[in-house]
């Protein structure tokens, strides 16, 4: 059996199914369930308050909890640890509940098992946001959630296996790339273990021997044969895996984060080469790109470009504009700066490559610098409103009745501190991403490494310097959508 | 400055009114502000908004005879203070 080249290294390495509570906790059965319990309740009240509370969004369990702790608090995980808001998704634990009474039969279509649907998602989500001003709209959020709960019991009705969580769910796509440079990972502990395994259950899943086509744990849904499997790319953390190997051969591992993006022409199981995977450098630029525009969003330029856009072709509304500043820094600008960058790579190393081929390899090095941007950004409302929960749960049981006053305190941690993080944060992710562009550069032609990575390092350094200039703006929250 | 007046017009004096700034996206502490009442039926008060961006004002008037009486109007575009740096700074403005 062909092993990964990443999972080759046999050192000892840090196990969390290793710990105890911890990893006895995770390896019970019903780990997941227990996990996604208390987000199914959180989800419900955060439903009830967007379509029934107060209009308000700061006073709002919805937008609260949505827009500044769940984002947040997902960010911080994927940075310190890994996928394990998959693990813990709410609209899986109905799904799984609803799969008890149907079965799917169907395929999901060949013509749409890749990333070209969930990255049209994806910026559709990103453009209703600004569009509808979603953190404003309990209502909105709220319909939000209703909507995510309603696709992934309608996909997974309709589709087997995990169809929606790999081919469709913008979430999950996000954490998917994000958890690229997650310092954990789901992996087999020992390829030797594998080599010898004749009943596959990782995969299969484990079937009563009396009746082959009776499956009593799941394997990966997500098509994903342990042995094989590359890094954290379309894995949940599910644990389906741990849960169905006969020999405890799987655990959440401890890797070099960010080490998996510069294994391009690596065979992964489910998703096969990096390199000929258009689709997922697709996600890849618009998770970079999207995180510049998203906090492009927050600041004041933003309100002078749609202005000076508006009187300029005459826009009597917001939406023309904005389509155009969509176009303009999900498209244009990196369609210039990706082009640019892969026609000197290929002219600095005098070599025919296919333009597209060298714009797909080098742009997986741009994934760390655009979590460092989504952490900045996510974690700058996170830490600064960190405590508004409580004042917001206070508000929403005296709603109920409970003789509680809100208190209003500190909302969190003072803004011109959470600004250090957040250039620190930045500076990290321009980092990894100028590493793994070299090693990128490395495996593609060792012996004109440098002057091949060149070009990707100045284009990772232009979407810091935006990232810096961007954060060190005034901010300025607009938005004001009462009610629906 | 805020005007309270009833039905028909006439000036509500002796009213307590509060006032509860609110940004428009969550995460903030709202900020509040009493109201004083300068001549019959007019009530003056200064609010200092803590960031740019667009805000909701909710007054709450307690009556003379107890009872409370809410309205809510949003301030948009609240432009950042001179010297603001990623929002810190105040940036005053006089509610009407």
């Amino acid at each position: 059996m062909v092993q990964p080249e990443l999972q080759l290294n046999k050192q000892p390495r840090f196990d969390l199914l290793r710990l105890p509570l911890i990893g006895s906790l995770l390896h019970w059965k019903h780990a997941r369930t227990l996990l996604q319990i208390p987000l199914f309740v959180i989800s419900v009240a955060m439903i009830l308050h967007g379509l029934f509370g107060p209009s308000l969004a700061a006073k709002n369990l919805a937008t609260t909890l949505t827009w500044v702790h769940f984002r947040g608090a997902l960010v911080f995980a994927l940075l310190f640890a890994g996928n394990f808001f998959c693990l813990a998704c709410p609209f899986m634990l109905v799904r799984n509940f609803a799969r008890k009474s149907f079965h799917p039969v169907r395929n999901w279509p060949r013509r749409l098992r890749n990333k070209w649907l969930s990255v049209g998602l994806f910026v559709g989500m990103l453009f209703v946001y600004e569009w509808l001003d979603l953190w404003a709209s309990p209502w909105w959020t709220a319909w939000l959630i209703v909507a995510y709960f309603a696709a992934a019991l309608l996909v997974d009705a309709l589709f087997k296996h995990a169809a929606f969580c790999k081919f469709v769910c913008p979430i999950g796509q996000f954490n998917f790339v994000a958890s690229t440079v997650s310092p954990l990972e789901v992996a087999v502990r020992d390829h030797d273990v594998c080599n010898s395994c004749q009943t596959k259950d990782c995969i299969r899943g484990v079937r009563v021997p009396e009746a082959p086509l009776t499956v009593i744990q799941r394997g990966c849904e997500l098509a994903l044969f342990q042995p094989r499997k590359v890094g954290n790319l379309d894995c949940t953390f599910c644990l389906d895996c741990v849960q169905a190997c006969p020999y405890d051969n799987v655990g959440i591992i401890s890797r070099l984060p960010a080490a998996e993006l510069s294994a391009t022409e690596t065979m992964r199981s489910g998703i096969g080469s990096l390199l000929k995977r258009k689709d997922l450098a697709a996600l890849t630029i618009v998770f970079s790109f999207g995180a510049l525009l998203n906090a492009f969003g927050m600041v004041s330029p933003v309100y002078a470009l749609q202005s000076s856009l508006a009187r300029f072709f005459g826009f009597t509304s917001e939406l023309p504009g904005l389509a155009l500043i969509f176009a303009l820094l999900l498209v244009c600008e990196p369609v210039l700066l990706i082009g640019v960058a892969a026609l000197l790579t290929r002219s600095f190393t005098g070599r025919s490559q296919p333009l597209l081929s060298v714009a797909v390899r080098y742009s997986y090095s741009l994934a760390p610098i655009g979590f460092g941007i989504w952490l900045a950004h996510y974690g700058f409302h996170f830490l600064t409103g960190l405590y508004t929960f409580i004042p917001v749960a206070q508000s929403a049981l005296a709603e109920l009745g409970f003789a509680i006053t809100p208190h209003w305190g500190a909302p969190g941690w003072p803004p011109n501190v959470v600004q250090l993080f957040e250039f620190g944060f930045i500076t990290l992710g321009l980092i990894g991403s100028l590493l793994v562009g070299y090693s990128i550069a490395v495996t593609d032609d060792r012996r004109r490494a440098f002057v091949a990575f060149i070009p990707w390092a100045v284009v990772s350094l232009i979407i810091a310097a935006a990232a810096f200039w961007l954060m060190t703006q005034p901010m300025e929250m607009r938005g004001v959508a009462l009610g629906g | 400055m805020l005007r309270l007046t009833d039905a028909s017009g006439k000036a509500v004096t002796g009213a307590h009114l509060k006032l509860e700034a609110n940004m428009s996206h969550p995460g903030m502490t709202p900020v509040f502000a009493d109201a004083n009442e300068i001549e019959p039926g007019r009530y003056h008060s200064t609010i200092k908004l803590s960031m740019a961006g667009d805000w909701v004002i909710l007054v709450t008037s307690t009556l003379p005879d107890g009872r409370k009486v809410e309205r809510q109007f949003e301030i948009q575009g609240v432009e950042p203070a001179k010297s603001e740096f990623h929002s810190s700074g105040p940036t005053r403005t006089p509610t009407e």
